[in-house]
Order: C-alpha cells, then sequence, then structure tokens
C-alpha cells in the first residue's frame, strides 16, 4: 500500500478541499482497498461495503468546506468509514443485549505459505499453533492490531478511531501478546515473543 | 476496558520471565517471529476484482459534481424546520380548547339580569328557584328543588344564577355540595363524567368535594382552574373584582393559572393558605379561613378589610346599591362580625359606627360618608 508522506498527505487534502475532482481519484486509488478490507472484517456483503465507500466519498465532496485543513488522511477515512460501516452491520442484524457492533470485527491469522515451504516441521507447528491463539484473540485485540499494523496506524490514531483511550489502547496490545505468551508455556516460544515486542515498540507513534 | 486498567510497560512484561535482554536467541527464533509478523500483516488482505473496483469509482464520480439539488434537499430541509417550529408555536399559542363543559358555559353566557335564583337546564329551559336561601339536590338524573318532592328531570348541562340579594345551595349528583354567593353561576353536569368531574363558576363558592381519588374535581374560574383532591375550599373568582381568591379549608387543591400566552404555573395549598390572584400574579398566603366561609352562614367576618370591598360584598348581598364617599376612599378599614340576617341599616349602623361614618339613603341605595 502506498503511503503518502506528510508533505503529499497535504497537498493532496488541500485538493480535496478545493473540490478536485483528479484528487478524488488518487484518494480513491490510494485507500478504497484498504478501506474495502476493512470493511471485510466486519460485513461479508460486499455490496454495503461499496455503499459505505461511495458514501463516503460524496459526502466528502460535498461537505468539503467543512473539513479541517490538517489532517492525517488515512486516520480521517478510517474513521468516518468505521462509523459508516458500524451504522450497516447495526441495520442488518439485530444486536442481542451482550453483543456490541465491535464484536462482529473477524478476521483469520494463517501460516504464511512461503515460511511453510522453507522451514522446519517444528517451526510449522509451532506457527499453527500460534496462528490459532491470534485467532483466539477477542475482536477488539484484532481489530487494534489490523488498524496498527495492516493499516500503519500509531496508538494514538487506533484510539481515536477505536474511540478509546490510549493507555487502554496500549494496554490492550500488550494484553494481546501476553495472552499468546501465557497460552504458549509449554512450547520455548519466550524468546519468539521478545522478538515480537521488540517489533512492537518500534513499531509504537 | 476502561482506561483505569493495569498498563503495564514493556519492560515489566519482559524482566518478569527469565531473560531481560531483547538480544535475539538464535536465527530460527528470529526467522519464526518474522514469521508472525508476516502472519498479522498478511491477515485481512482479500484482493477486490479491479473492474469491481474501477465501476465503483464510476458510480463515485457521476456524483462529485456541484449538485444544486444539494441545495434544494436543504431548502426542505429548511422548510421542514420551520413548519416543525410553527406547528410547536401554534400548539402553544392555540387558544387552549377547554373542555365541552367550559366550552358550553363560555359560549351561554345569561342574557339578562335576573333577580331570582334560576336553573337553567340545558340550554333554554329555565325555571325560577325561589327563595333568598335556595336549595338544590341532584339525585339520580333529577332535581330537587327546595325539598319539593316532585324532582324534575335534568338536562346534560345545567346552569344555576343566582343574582344579588340571593345565595343557594347545591349538592350535585356525587355528593359534593356547593355554597354559591351572590352574584355567581355555576355550570355543571347533571352526571359527572366517570373520570373527571368538572364545574364552571363565576363569583363566589364553597365547595365541600366529595372524596372520589378515581375522578379529580376541577373547579375552572375566572382565571384560575382549582384540582381537588378531595376537601372543603371557598373560591371567589367574580370577573368584575380585580383579585381572585382560593381558600382551602381542609384537604388539598392544586390551582392551575394560565399567565398569557406560554406561562402556565401550578400550586398547591396547605390548610389555611390563600392563594390570590391579582394583575396575574400568585401571591399565597395564611389566612383565617373562617373570615372567607363565613357567607355560607350568612356572616362576613372582618380583619382589617379595606370599606370598599366590604360594601362590594354587602352591595352583592344585599341587592343594594352602596357607596363610599370619603376623604381617603380604600384606606379606612373595618374588623367585626356581621350578621348578615339583620336588616342592611343595622349593618351599616355597626360599620358607620366604628369608622365616625355616616350613611344616607341616596335613589335606590345608600351612600356612606364623613361625619360633620
Amino acid at each position: 500500500m502506498n503511503d503518502v508522506s506528510t508533505a503529499a498527505n497535504n497537498i493532496l487534502w488541500e485538493s480535496i478541499i478545493n473540490g478536485d475532482q483528479e484528487a478524488y481519484r488518487e484518494l480513491y486509488e490510494l485507500f478504497a482497498e484498504m478501506l474495502y478490507r476493512y470493511g471485510l472484517r466486519y460485513i461479508q456483503d460486499t455490496a454495503t461495503i461499496k455503499d459505505c465507500i461511495q458514501d463516503l466519498f460524496t459526502d466528502l465532496y460535498h461537505y468539503r468546506r467543512n473539513l479541517s485543513p490538517k489532517v492525517n488522511i488515512r486516520y480521517y477515512l478510517l474513521r468516518s468509514f468505521r462509523r459508516k460501516i458500524h451504522t450497516a452491520v447495526k441495520k442488518t442484524v439485530t444486536l442481542n443485549r451482550a453483543m456490541e457492533v465491535e464484536d462482529f470485527f473477524s478476521i483469520t491469522y494463517e501460516p504464511d505459505k512461503e515460511t511453510q515451504i522453507i522451514a522446519a516441521e517444528q517451526q510449522q507447528q509451532m506457527l499453527r499453533i500460534l496462528a490459532e491463539e491470534l485467532n483466539a484473540l477477542p475482536a477488539r485485540q484484532k481489530e487494534l492490531l489490523f488498524l496498527k499494523f495492516n493499516c500503519s496506524l500509531s496508538y494514538e490514531e487506533v484510539a481515536g478511531i477505536m474511540k478509546i483511550s490510549v493507555p487502554t489502547c496500549r494496554t490492550l496490545a500488550y494484553r494481546a501478546f501476553r495472552q499468546l505468551r501465557t497460552n504458549m508455556e509449554k512450547i520455548p516460544v519466550l524468546p519468539l515473543l521478545v522478538l515480537l515486542m521488540h517489533w512492537l515498540s518500534q513499531k509504537n507513534n | 476496558m476502561k482506561p483505569g486498567d493495569e498498563q503495564p510497560k514493556l519492560e515489566d512484561l519482559l524482566s518478569n520471565d527469565g531473560p531481560s535482554s531483547a538480544q535475539p536467541a538464535d536465527p530460527a527464533q528470529q526467522e519464526l517471529a518474522a514469521a508472525v509478523q508476516r502472519m498479522i500483516v498478511n491477515a485481512g488482505q482479500e484482493s477486490w476484482d479491479p473492474s469491481d473496483k474501477a465501476s465503483l469509482w464510476n458510480n463515485i464520480a457521476g456524483q462529485l459534481v456541484p449538485q444544486h439539488f444539494r441545495y434544494r434537499y436543504l431548502f426542505v430541509k429548511v422548510a421542514a424546520a420551520i413548519l416543525v417550529l410553527l406547528a410547536i408555536g401554534a400548539w402553544w399559542l392555540w387558544p387552549r380548547q377547554h373542555s365541552a363543559l367550559v366550552q358550553f358555559a363560555q359560549q351561554h353566557r345569561p342574557a339578562e339580569n335576573t333577580t331570582d335564583t334560576r336553573l337553567i337546564l340545558g340550554q333554554n329551559k329555565s325555571v325560577v328557584v325561589q327563595g333568598k336561601n335556595s336549595s338544590l339536590v341532584y339525585a339520580g338524573s333529577g332535581v330537587t328543588i327546595n325539598a319539593n318532592n316532585t324532582p324534575i328531570p335534568a338536562e346534560e348541562y345545567n346552569t344555576l344564577i343566582v343574582p344579588y340579594g340571593r345565595r343557594s345551595r347545591v349538592q350535585l349528583e356525587d355528593g359534593t355540595v356547593v355554597f354559591l354567593n351572590a352574584g355567581s353561576r355555576l355550570v355543571y353536569p347533571a352526571t359527572f363524567k366517570q373520570h373527571k368531574r368538572e364545574v364552571y363558576l363565576e363569583g363566589e363558592g364553597f365547595f365541600d368535594i366529595a372524596p372520589n381519588a378515581a375522578a379529580p374535581f376541577y373547579v375552572y374560574a375566572y382565571g384560575v382552574a382549582t384540582e381537588v383532591l378531595g376537601t372543603t375550599f371557598n373560591v371567589s373568582a367574580y370577573p368584575d373584582d380585580a383579585r381572585q381568591s382560593v381558600v382551602l379549608v381542609s384537604g388539598s387543591v392544586r390551582l392551575h393559572l394560565q399567565h398569557g400566552l406560554f406561562g402556565k404555573q401550578t400550586r398547591e395549598l396547605q390548610p389555611a393558605e390563600m392563594g390570590l390572584l391579582e394583575d396575574d400574579a400568585l401571591e399565597v398566603s395564611h389566612v383565617n379561613v373562617n373570615a372567607y366561609t363565613a357567607w355560607k352562614e350568612g356572616r362576613l367576618l372582618n380583619l382589617h378589610t379595606p370599606l370598599k370591598d366590604i360594601l362590594k360584598k354587602l352591595t352583592r348581598y344585599y341587592n343594594i346599591k352602596l357607596d363610599l364617599d370619603s376623604l381617603q376612599p380604600g384606606l379606612e378599614t373595618f374588623s367585626g362580625d356581621l350578621d348578615l340576617d339583620e336588616n342592611l341599616e343595622n349593618v351599616l349602623d355597626i360599620i358607620c359606627a366604628a369608622n365616625s361614618l355616616r350613611y344616607e339613603r341616596q335613589g335606590k341605595g345608600f351612600v356612606l360618608k364623613e361625619k360633620d
């Protein structure tokens, strides 16, 4: 996924506010797929997801005069899109009392095939177990991992999108890895987790 | 998840178990870590059919033109908002639709002045009620006048008109007793509705309401509606008086006032309290209730009452015009117990003696003057 540097981000956004058609096209090229995949996390019906994307872009155009001049586009789009998707989910499913829209977030982790071909059997086994453990994480922790690592957002931005505080957001992330660790005490994965933690902290902000 | 939850630091997590350094253990582990990273990053990367994606863009592009229908839409929104505001405004400003009984009372005002107490059944049928202190008793669908044995059939709405010089006692169908003072009009149904008992009063009346929690009793009077929760009280609401009052003897009542178009006020009274309505303002004070209810026993109790107010009451009671010709009208007051069964001259004697006044006949009435 192409990342827009801050300067490019600002220029693009300026053109968006000015209603430049080409800018909207660029915006779509850059972010539509990310939004589409994010939508799939909540709802399998692609027509609904496309409706939400279309709504998002036409709203953006029609209310462009009210847009604030300095935003992180990726963050802004994901946040608005999440709101639309949540509304759509609420319309299609009847939520029982214990369930919130957030709980509909779903993603499946699989050991990647490339690694499977070259990895030793013991490692393959370990990867499968790790995938299972990742899949067992609560929906909110999965959404956090998705926004942070797949959509490349900072903790602050993830917190803003998920409407939680930044400390809560960090806690949620560490808890995800800690859960992996406690569930996998039988196999020697601790050094592995140290590595992951290292990665996690580097990706902060 | 609450923000107050534990927030373990990365170092804490790491130092809890064995190796505290983040040094990679061995290349195999490093490789595995990278694999997990890829596993996380690669998840949820479904591909989107490029032609599908392109056709969605075409849909979007078609809408990204300055469109005036947006403004038309805005106009509809604004129009709807204005309509809603107008509707709310109209709802507030529209004259309150009173109950059918109040509407009837306001539409059928007695045309001529009468010197006899009259009972008007329905709209037209008028019956003269004899006697200075008459009594009516409703039972079933008929009304008995002055304990005559033959009840006459009542209509849906009944109006009792008590002229100056007369008083009346009426017992309504539910057992409620109303004493009507001189110069009063009471409109009431022959049989009350099941859940609401309503009467309309002009003038002065003393009410002894038969308790019935399931059917609250409302007295609609000039400027004030009294909601009754089973009790005895006096309402004085003569249209030609500057002040209206409700005096509660026992039980409890709730006053409903309407100030102009918007002001609505409710106030509950405690026993021995008087709600006094003057110039649209309600004042509640403690009073000697006897002073306000003695009239039904044919007495007038006064405590520093302005003389002109007393004369007004006497004018109504005796139906004889009384004037005060004094240097400081309104300043003279009178305190004392007047027995109104006496003839008027005797009553005037008492008042004049206490105030260094004299009275003389003038036409059909009397005028009170300062002593020379």
